[in-house]
């Protein structure tokens, strides 16, 4: 114990690693971070559960399952991804444009 | 009523262990059973000792999961303000006492990938309830158990033969210490560290485990204070009309519940923050003896903790 880590990268490189080295015993708070890098989101599709990189779109269509998903603002830790959402679920085919994040 | 929520129950079995701490067994009067706790959980006492209820907190001791019975152990202290000698010469097999719901402010982090067990003398019990649990669970723990000399070593022969590779002992007597910076240096990633005992080993073992850069969220300690005697003092309480004079071997608390005001209160040892009270005027000294309030809370002179800080001065006017 008394092990510090500094993690630096894409959003989605710290969210894994830190969620590996929480597994392993360091509390957050000894880890620090910094971002670096492209800011697309780490997405996992809530339905098919399978996980699409550098999602800059919303909302985007997911990469297992082809399902048009709404990014949201809702992090899991423990996944160290973002949630996405079926958009058009209630109404079929009714997609709204998709718009840059981040812009 | 303030405090945890109340259990009637008989004293169904005493045990003398040594010179100095005695085991106090308990059951239902009503038959039922009682809650499960976790380990390192508490339970306040009340006992009627003529005028005065006296509430004390112990930890719990038994397994957490029986439901059958709780039971305390209690070291004699025959300087204190008489709640353990009480116990140690009045009680007896068969009477009839009040205990709380367990509320526990030491408990174990269950996310750890090992435990580290630090007791001195008295400090074993909550380990006691927290090694049952481990053991349970199949859980990874290791104890360093401090003790003045043989005969005072509480529980040491039940641990040593139950868990001969788990547990150190160590006697003083025999100038036998833990060597802690090296047991600390050597700990996996994932290690939560646990001290109970007297303050002097507390302050010891947090600060060798804060110079090796052990995080905060990894050391967890328990260390109940025992109100001290002091100088008498009067306080007034603003909401509830009345004038107080607090005695001088009883706390600020007692004094406000024995004038009948129900005040909040959990641990009665400074720890658990339930009982905190604004001062309304204060022209003295406090003397703030808690765990709980921040230093520049202390300083601001407009908060007290009455389960074990008193005043020394001319007037204190307390929202209560």
């Amino acid at each position: 114990m008394g092990l510090q880590v500094c993690l630096t990268g894409t959003e989605g490189l710290i969210g894994q690693a830190l969620r590996d080295a929480i597994a392993a015993g360091i509390p957050h708070t000894s880890i620090q971070t910094e971002h670096r890098g492209a800011l697309g989101r780490r997405m996992q599709c809530v339905h098919c559960k399978g996980i699409t990189e550098d999602v800059i779109l919303d909302p985007f269509v997911c990469s297992h399952c082809g399902l048009n998903l709404f990014v949201r603002d809702h992090y899991s830790r423990r996944l160290a991804a973002f949630q996405g959402v079926c958009i058009d679920a209630e109404d079929p085919g009714n997609i709204p444009e998709s718009v840059e994040l981040y812009k | 009523m303030s405090g945890a929520e109340k259990i009637n129950v008989k004293v169904t079995n005493i045990v003398k262990l040594n010179d100095l701490v005695t085991r106090f067994e308990f059951k239902r009067t009503d038959g039922g059973l009682f809650p499960t706790f976790s380990g390192g959980a508490h339970t306040v006492i009340e006992l009627k000792d003529g005028d005065l209820t006296r509430r004390n907190p112990y930890s719990l001791m038994s397994d957490p999961m029986d439901q059958d019975g709780y039971s305390i152990s209690v070291r004699r202290d025959d300087e204190g303000r008489g709640g353990s000698l009480f116990l140690h010469n009045n009680i007896k097999i068969g009477d009839d006492v009040v205990l709380s719901h367990p509320v526990n402010l030491f408990s174990l982090d269950l996310r750890a990938k090992k435990h580290l067990m630090i007791a001195g003398g008295i400090g074993i019990t909550p380990f006691l309830a927290q090694i049952k649990q481990l053991d349970r669970s199949h859980g990874n723990w290791e104890l360093h158990y401090s003790v003045r000399n043989q005969s005072l070593g509480t529980y040491v022969d039940d641990l040593k033969t139950m868990h001969p590779n788990d547990v150190n002992i160590y006697y003083d007597d025999e100038k036998n210490f833990i060597d802690i910076v090296n047991l600390l240096d050597g700990q996996p990633l994932g290690t939560h560290l646990y001290i109970c005992g007297p303050k002097g080993m507390i302050d010891w073992v947090v600060g060798e485990a804060s110079n090796l850069g052990w995080p905060v969220e990894a050391i967890h300690y328990e260390e109940f204070l025992a109100p001290q005697p002091g100088k008498p003092f009067q306080v007034k309480l603003s909401a509830s009309d009345k004038v107080v004079n607090v005695g001088e071997s009883e706390s600020l608390l007692e004094a406000i519940e024995r004038e009948g005001v129900d005040a909040p209160y959990l641990c009665r040892g400074g720890a658990c923050g339930q009982c905190e009270t604004s001062v309304i005027e204060a022209d003295g000294e406090f003397i703030h003896r808690d765990h709980w309030l921040e230093d520049e809370d202390k300083i601001s002179g407009k908060k007290i903790m009455p389960c074990v800080s008193r005043f020394d001065g001319k007037t204190l006017v307390l929202d209560r």
